[in-house]
Formats: C-alpha cells, sequence, structure tokens
C-alpha cells in the first residue's frame, strides 16, 4: 500500500530509486580560507 | 579519496558572539554547499515531509501550520540534514582498517543548526543557520527559512537577538 503511494508520487522504479529521490547525495565544502581571528 | 573540510564547534561558536551558550553536540562538523542546502538539499527535505502527510497544499510552498511550526520544520530540517551526512559516511572503524575504505567525511555531524531570534517584542522565531563559503571561500553563516527554503538576510539587531544555537 505505501510502496504503490510512494510509486505514485515520486516515480520511484525500486527502492533505491526512492531512496535517491528522498534522500540526494550531499555536495560537501571541500575547502575554505582559515578564519581570521576577531 | 580526499577528504572534506570540517570545523570544529570552537570555530563554529565565533559565528554566535550575542549568544551566551551556544550548544555544540558534536565535536566537528562537516559543510555542505550554499547550492545545495538551497537546491537539492531542500527538495529532498521537501519530499521527506511529505512522506509523513506533511506538504504545502494547493501549490503553496509553505509548509508551515500550527501544530507543525518553526521550530519544528528548522528541528526536523537539521536532522534531515544529519542524515544525509551519516547516509554518505556509512564505513565503521573496523571496515576502514580492514578492507582500506573511507568515507567522504569524518566528522561527527554537519554544520546545520537550529536559531531562535526576536522578531519583534516577546516574538521569537526558529530557522536554520548552516555553515557554508562564499564564492571567495570565506565560511558565512547562511540563515535559512525552513518552511520555504529561501535564504534569509537577518539584521545586525535580529542577529545580537539570537538566544538559542543548537549544532
Amino acid at each position: 500500500m505505501v510502496r504503490k503511494l510512494l510509486k505514485k508520487i515520486f516515480k520511484f522504479k525500486d527502492e533505491e530509486d526512492l531512496q535517491k529521490e528522498l534522500f540526494p547525495k550531499p555536495k560537501y565544502v571541500s575547502s575554505y580560507n582559515e578564519i581570521k581571528q576577531k | 579519496m580526499k577528504k572534506t573540510a570540517k570545523i570544529k564547534k570552537e570555530e563554529l561558536s565565533q559565528f554566535f558572539p550575542s549568544t551566551e551558550k551556544p550548544l555544540f553536540t558534536d565535536v566537528s562538523y562537516a559543510m555542505f554547499t550554499k547550492d545545495f542546502l538551497l537546491g537539492e538539499g531542500y527538495d529532498g527535505y521537501k519530499k521527506w515531509l511529505s512522506l509523513a502527510g506533511l506538504k504545502s497544499k494547493s501549490g503553496r510552498l509553505a509548509l508551515w501550520r500550527k501544530s507543525w511550526d518553526c521550530d519544528n520544520l528548522s528541528f526536523s530540517f537539521r536532522t534531515y540534514m544529519n542524515m544525509l551526512h551519516a547516509r554518505e559516511n556509512t564505513h565503521t572503524f573496523t571496515e576502514r582498517f580492514n578492507k582500506g575504505v573511507e568515507n567522504a567525511s569524518d566528522a561527527e555531524g554537519v554544520a546545520v543548526g537550529v536559531v531562535f531570534y526576536e522578531i519583534q517584542k516577546r516574538a521569537h522565531h526558529a530557522i536554520n543557520v548552516a555553515i557554508t563559503t562564499s564564492v571567495t571561500g570565506d565560511l558565512i553563516p547562511l540563515f535559512i527559512e525552513p518552511n520555504n527554503g529561501a535564504h534569509v538576510n537577518l539584521t545586525q539587531k535580529e542577529k545580537d537577538s539570537i538566544w538559542y544555537v543548537n549544532f
């Protein structure tokens, strides 16, 4: 039932597809300038 | 694999000089990019909420309702972003040691927190704050309204009124 509903809402193909839709791969900050002490 | 950047809780606290006792429940924090937080990340959050039946009505962006208001939105947004971080970094110490696999980040949490501030006398509001980088690579606090995913520019007075910070 839930799976059917999800399929209808998100049009996902399978479990993996659903996970990708709900939980995207985050994009991280790779580096930053050093904090200047105030 | 190149590790992503991380920030210590002591560094995070510098962004909230007016807050007496900011709360940090992790030692180190990875950071998500601004584009991700306001784009794909927020879209995923909305979908996640809609699974619980908490979605915007009739095409409106706002997710707010009396029983699901600013504190609920901001704490759930923070939790969701930490879930994304946890999903991305699943290798245990043993796996890393035995198999030589690496996580993208070894930070305990992600730098997305909740702040409460004064919007009017005796009226308070909760939103999210993420520490991320500007286009020039400087660390910046990015205030996000979890009700609609918008970037919020707090006035100095509002920043000074922040009385609760929780990362």
